[in-house]
């Protein structure tokens, strides 16, 4: 429009002297390089995108299945989910059938019109053999969403939000004080050129200023404005606030913390030998109604930690079955008591850990697997090597003493081919203080400490001083990583990717360059030590499980350490 | 130096270049303060005016929840029902109950049992609402087959 203008009103122009031209051109020419210069300083430091999702990395155990599903990252809608299956070493063949189902609210009555009906299905078949198996479906809408995964048994369902690619207020202002400054550019040459008078030109250059003025006050804005509340993570999604999330924002008030939850378990058997179908219930601690807004936490919605009578360790990630429900089968092979534990999240931050007050106590049962001794020899105290499921795991700490960080390193097998699980390389639990004699799952029922440590491989980041430290090998754990990296295999294209850089080998193994997506447990390329920072925070024996994924099969190691009294008197 | 020129042609160009860069402006200037402006809940045709209206849905029926005054105090709440699989011919109507909950203060209102309407309407008379913040209405509907939970999140301003 206003090349236009300049056009019909430059025609009828009679010609001028090529020096008034020549003066004019210079004067606009001057002005020009600042503000290209100008383009490129602020464009590409305005482009934060607050609401970019990444990939949702789910671990579910489905009946005898635990599995990994991965929500690939939806790009536009209408368009195509794309799920991913992980599997296990001794997962079951079988078929699952997935369905997706919009489930979000809107002022729009024909926007939410779909909510809580199947719009797509599909059906994965799952190989004999560890692996990753994929779906395809397709979403129609960005906001709240919710997969269902169901096997013959069961069906559970995972909350998702499929994102909108969305531009803050100020990013706005950028890109039309740049676009408008760019016209008025042109806008000013032209008019520089023709017009008789030069304070003419004074007309656009003055909108240019402005334009410009706009561009950085909202690229000077834009990284301090605070970003609208996480649509599902910090408030309850709609598909109105997906939509336009700044407009959703309200007031910033900051603190979108809801109250804790309580536990309750349900067994339905109580017999060894038998598989107990536990039902875990959550509800909210002021409310009493249910807490259905548990969002992933570390790969998870639920993390349930239970010990057996003789100290046998199971991480499992029961599937939500409805609202504040979530279902796991729980077998129990011996009699005795059974210490069990949840870890998850509520929508608007804080991680919570439940013990349930009662746990399950296994009765004789009539069935003949019912043991009444554990096959497992108590293990011994201390550090040292374990072999599980023919990997051998070598512990060492660097001391063992209460109110100090000890640092625990194991060196699961002996090649760097660790697969993240769970987002993490390592998982470290530790029960205590717990009387190293007294059967494992009362003892445990009854600790003062239930903690849950992660690694993120040997070498520490960098806000650590490891200088002082003893049996780390950095060095050789760095090199030896890397290589394997290289020539790993079973690469996805987003992580291979996102672990190309040496650079951020050196630094942490998990971390992504870009924030849309991490390295899955298709990447077996790191260890094969793992460290562990933890203060132990009284002093006695306590039950210590090291938790690492390599050949498809997730290793549980169980040690049993003695954290001793500082042996000096500290200030 | 002046030499005559056409007086037309140059104001329109004036206008124009005048009149974009004040769009312009003005525009950016929309744009920046949109965060800060309070936004409004639409009003839909039959409803009060200031009414928030939400539709959810649920493999039953599309829900459609009025508020009438979202703001605190005291306020009418209507839900109506559209069966997914038609009209509810010779059906007897569910049990429709209403409450609310501020999740993030723990605040939970009773369970409001509604009265129903002609046409699959349900009508709660006063439903209170204590505090501004985040709330969630919570319609649930029960009985003929039907076991259905819904949340319908609505920010209460003031
Ligand atoms: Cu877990």
């Amino acid at each position: 429009m206003n090349d236009t203008a300049a056009r019909t009103t430059g025609r009828d122009r009679p010609p001028r002297t090529a020096h008034a031209f020549r003066r004019r051109l210079g004067a606009v020419l001057a002005v020009l390089p600042s503000a290209v210069a100008l383009l490129f300083v602020m464009g590409p430091g305005a482009g934060a995108d607050s609401t970019a999702g990444g990939d949702v990395h789910v671990a579910q155990t489905l009946g005898d299945r635990e599995l990994t599903v991965i929500l690939r990252r939806v790009t536009g809608v209408p368009g195509p989910l794309h799920v991913d299956v992980i599997t296990h070493a001794g997962t079951a063949a079988g078929r699952l059938t997935l369905g997706v189902t919009p489930t979000g609210v809107s002022t729009s009555a024909s926007a939410a019109s779909a909510s809580g009906t199947t719009v797509d299905t599909a059906v994965v078949t799952l190989g004999g053999r560890p692996g990753t198996f994929s779906a395809v479906l397709d979403v129609t809408r960005a906001g709240p969403w919710e997969l269902s995964l169901g096997d013959e048994q069961r069906t559970a369902t995972i909350p998702f939000v499929v994102p909108k690619r969305t531009t803050s207020p100020a990013e706005t202002a950028v890109y039309m004080g740049f676009g408008g400054a760019g016209a008025l550019v042109l806008v000013t040459v032209l008019v520089a050129v023709r017009v008789r008078r030069f304070w003419w030109t004074l007309v656009p250059a003055g909108g240019l200023v402005a334009c410009l003025t706009v561009a950085v006050t909202g690229a000077l804005l834009s990284s301090r404005l605070p970003p609208p509340p996480s649509q599902g993570g910090q408030v309850d999604a709609t598909i109105d606030g997906v939509g336009d999330p700044y407009a959703d924002a309200g007031q910033q008030i900051g603190d979108y913390s809801r109250p804790p939850a309580t536990l309750l378990l349900r067994s339905s058997t109580d017999r060894a030998g038998e598989v107990a179908e536990l039902r875990l219930t959550l509800s909210d601690a002021s409310t009493g109604l249910p807490v259905d807004d548990v969002v992933v936490h570390d790969g998870a919605l639920l993390h349930l930690l239970v010990v057996g009578p003789s100290g046998q360790l199971r991480h499992l990630h029961p599937v939500r079955t409805g609202a504040g429900v979530f279902e796991v089968p729980l077998s129990l092979p011996e009699e005795g008591h059974y210490a069990v534990s949840a870890e998850f999240a509520r929508r608007g931050g804080g991680v919570q850990q439940l013990r349930s007050a009662t746990g399950v106590d296994a009765v004789p049962g009539s069935g003949a697997a019912a043991r009444t001794t554990s096959d497992d020899a108590p293990p011994q105290a201390g550090t040292g090597t374990r072999t599980v499921a023919g990997v051998d795991v070598r512990l060492t700490a660097s001391s063992l003493v209460a109110g100090r960080a000890a640092v625990l390193t194991a060196r699961v097998g002996e090649t760097a081919t660790l697969q993240p699980w769970l987002g993490m390389l390592g998982h470290l639990i530790v029960v205590g203080p717990v009387s190293p004699t007294a059967a494992a799952g009362t003892a445990t029922q009854g600790a003062q400490v239930w903690a849950h440590s992660h690694s993120m491989g040997a070498v520490p980041d960098g806000t650590h001083d490891m200088s002082g430290m003893e049996g780390m090998s950095h060095m050789k754990g760095m090199e030896e990583h890397s290589s394997a990296s290289s020539s790993s295999l079973d690469m996805d294209s987003s992580a291979s990717s996102a672990f190309s850089s040496p650079d951020l080998h050196s630094m942490s193994g998990l971390t992504s360059v870009n924030g849309d997506s991490t390295a899955d447990e298709t990447v077996a390329a790191y260890g094969p030590d793992i460290s562990f920072v933890y203060t132990f925070p009284a002093t006695g024996h306590y039950r210590v499980w090291i938790q690492a994924e390599r050949d498809n099969t997730i290793l549980t190691v169980p040690y049993l350490l003695h954290v001793t009294g500082a042996s000096e008197r500290t200030s | 130096m002046s030499r005559p020129t056409s007086p037309s042609g140059r104001r329109s160009l004036v206008a124009a270049v005048v009149l974009s860069a004040i769009l312009l402006t003005a525009l950016s200037v929309r744009a920046l303060w949109a965060p800060w402006r309070g936004t409004s809940p639409p009003v839909s045709g039959d409803t009060p005016r200031g009414a928030a209206t939400l539709t959810g849905g649920t493999a039953h029926d599309v829900v459609t929840l009025t508020v009438s005054t979202p703001v605190t105090g005291t306020t009418a709440v209507n839900v109506r029902l559209v069966p997914r699989d038609g009209a509810a011919a010779g059906r007897s109507s569910p049990v429709v109950t209403v409450s609310a909950v501020l999740p993030t203060a723990g605040h939970a209102v009773p369970d409001f049992t509604t009265a129903p309407a002609a046409d699959n309407r349900y009508h709660v008379a006063g439903l209170p609402l204590m505090m501004p913040g985040r709330w969630e209405f919570v319609v649930t509907v029960e009985g003929d087959g039907r076991h259905d939970r819904l949340v319908f999140p609505l920010t209460i301003p003031r």
